[in-house]
């Protein structure tokens, strides 16, 4: 439960860290490469590689998570 | 790492060098052939439905959107029970199934947003899962030493597929009758194709599986390796640091619009008057540029993967970056508006950007572990999606200040990276292919 927790929050985190941050860069992107991307194509673009990227991440953090519980079972 | 190299005796009872290889060459060309629905699907959504070219972006990326999440894919391929010998291949059928029900959907499609879109996310969703099924099952089957042939095969019959599609399907469309007879493909009938292309998977049906024992099972133990194992995080960097060449593929966007600007640049081409006449001549240069950098990219792929086997998967990377720093170094020379040396250094482009890829992708073969194969190389590949991000928009940006002539250049420098990441990046199974210098 608590596992599932922490991934839950830290993947809520960077999702939204990852999706502003990218939404910004395609804005300042379109507007340098004149790419005509707009609001709406950048916002559903920052957030399907923000959500891709954060799966990646809530996995890294669980493999985290259950190693220090292997590590604790393997001392115990 | 143990089980990784206990594996090769079992590998060598499934493999049939020339079935595996055939087979994955089939699957590959014809995803090679599919990928011209990116290609018509703009212009028949604009043509048929009136869509801006905004509209249509937006379209095409959301048709791309199961290609983000194929890791996904890949972890529930490996984590569900295999059915009577049938692990990877099952996924291989559903999506021959689910392929021609989406040209039955886009065929019927009378509204762009509620019609076209779901039947082309479909569409993409079959191409997606056998991408991920038929790697997986090369991988699955095909010893370190044979990855560079597996892989390069693909890649060779990818570049074909583009080619064959690039210059069919459009035109195909376009023509009402063909001769005395009707075309039954003119317009939206053109779908009708797609349909057909899946059906070179079949032949992947017929290759032996491994069986699914339990160092070939996902576990807690693989998943924590893959995301905590230090020698992983070495892999992972050469996945993102190894593939910047990749954005400049010729069969990619990007490369076209370089070519278009020094085709633009050629006097007969910019004296003629008509507009329309002039956009026609200038796409049939870039189609033929297109064409010189695809064929040059297959024969490039099956001959070099062949090689790479001998001397060693990551020996051969490194020869790679090499050249691909000397073709794209070329750009530099290349008189504004030659023709010539347009078509010459496409093929120069699509041989270094096969080579490169293809040995990046044998070297990441050799590192994906027999657990978790779907879900590990479709990770590995993930990473792709960045390294042209970031390559893209360094190419982008300097192509519109100063030029197809630096743009190339501008690349080198990410390209290098390579270099420090291929040496560290240690692989599993051992191999002749293990070799570095």
């Amino acid at each position: 439960m608590r596992t599932a927790l922490l991934t839950l929050l830290a993947s809520a985190a960077f999702f939204a860290l990852s999706a502003t941050t990218l939404y910004f860069g395609f804005r300042a992107l379109d507007s340098a490469l004149k790419l005509g991307l707009g609001h709406t194509k950048s916002l559903i673009e920052a957030l399907v590689i923000g959500s891709a990227l954060t799966t990646l991440f809530a996995f890294a953090i669980l493999a985290l998570l259950w190693k220090r519980e292997l590590q604790r079972k393997r001392s115990s | 790492m143990e089980s990784c190299e206990l594996l090769t005796e079992d590998i060598q009872a499934y493999w049939q060098p020339r079935k595996v290889v055939t087979a994955y060459f089939l699957c590959y060309m014809g995803e090679g052939l599919a990928r011209a629905i990116a290609i018509f699907a703009p212009i028949f959504l604009m043509r048929q439905f009136g869509l801006t070219k905004l509209d249509v972006g937006f379209i095409i990326l959301l048709a791309y959107l199961p290609w983000h999440f194929k890791y996904i894919i890949g972890l529930l391929m490996d984590s569900l029970p295999a059915f009577r010998g049938w692990r990877r291949r099952t996924y291989i059928f559903i999506a021959i199934i689910v392929d021609a029900l989406a040209v039955l959907l886009l065929l019927r499609a009378r509204d762009p947003w509620l019609e076209f879109l779901p039947a082309l996310m479909l569409y993409m969703a079959s191409d997606a899962l056998t991408d991920t099924a038929v790697d997986a099952l090369l991988i699955d089957v095909a010893p370190p030493e044979w990855h560079g042939f597996g892989l390069g095969s693909g890649w060779a019959a990818r570049a074909l597929g583009y080619v064959i599609a690039t210059t069919l399907v459009v035109q195909l469309a376009d023509l009402p009758s063909i001769g005395p007879l009707p075309n039954p493909f003119f317009g939206q009938n053109v779908f009708l194709l797609f349909a057909l292309f899946p059906l070179l998977d079949i032949y992947a049906l017929t290759i032996r599986e491994p069986p699914v024992t339990k160092r070939r099972r996902p576990s807690k133990e693989a998943i924590v390796n893959t995301f905590t194992d230090p020698g992983i995080y070495y892999v992972v960097a050469f996945a993102f640091l190894g593939c910047f060449a990749y954005a400049l593929d010729p069969l990619r966007g990007l490369f076209s619009t370089a070519a278009r600007d020094v085709i633009k640049e050629n006097p007969s081409i910019a004296s003629i008057a008509d507009e329309a006449a002039r956009k026609a001549a200038i796409d049939h240069w870039i189609r033929i540029a297109v064409t010189a950098a695809g064929l040059s990219a297959a024969a490039t792929s099956l001959i070099l993967g062949r090689i790479l086997d001998r001397i060693g998967h990551r020996r051969g990377y490194l020869i790679s970056v090499l050249s691909s720093a000397i073709v794209f170094g070329l750009w530099y020379l290349l008189p504004p508006g030659s023709l010539t040396g347009l078509i010459l250094l496409s093929a120069l482009l699509g041989y270094a950007t096969a080579f490169n890829f293809v040995a990046w992708e044998a070297v990441l073969a050799d590192t994906t572990p027999p657990q978790m194969t779907a879900f590990t190389w479709a990770y590995f590949m993930s990473w792709i999606h960045v390294a042209c991000f970031v390559a893209g928009t360094t190419f982008s940006i300097v192509l519109q200040n100063q030029g197809s002539n630096l743009a190339f250049p501008a690349v080198i420098p990410l390209i290098v990276l390579g270099i420090p990441a291929v040496v560290l990046a240690r692989t599993f199974k051992t191999s002749k292919a293990e070799r570095i210098l």
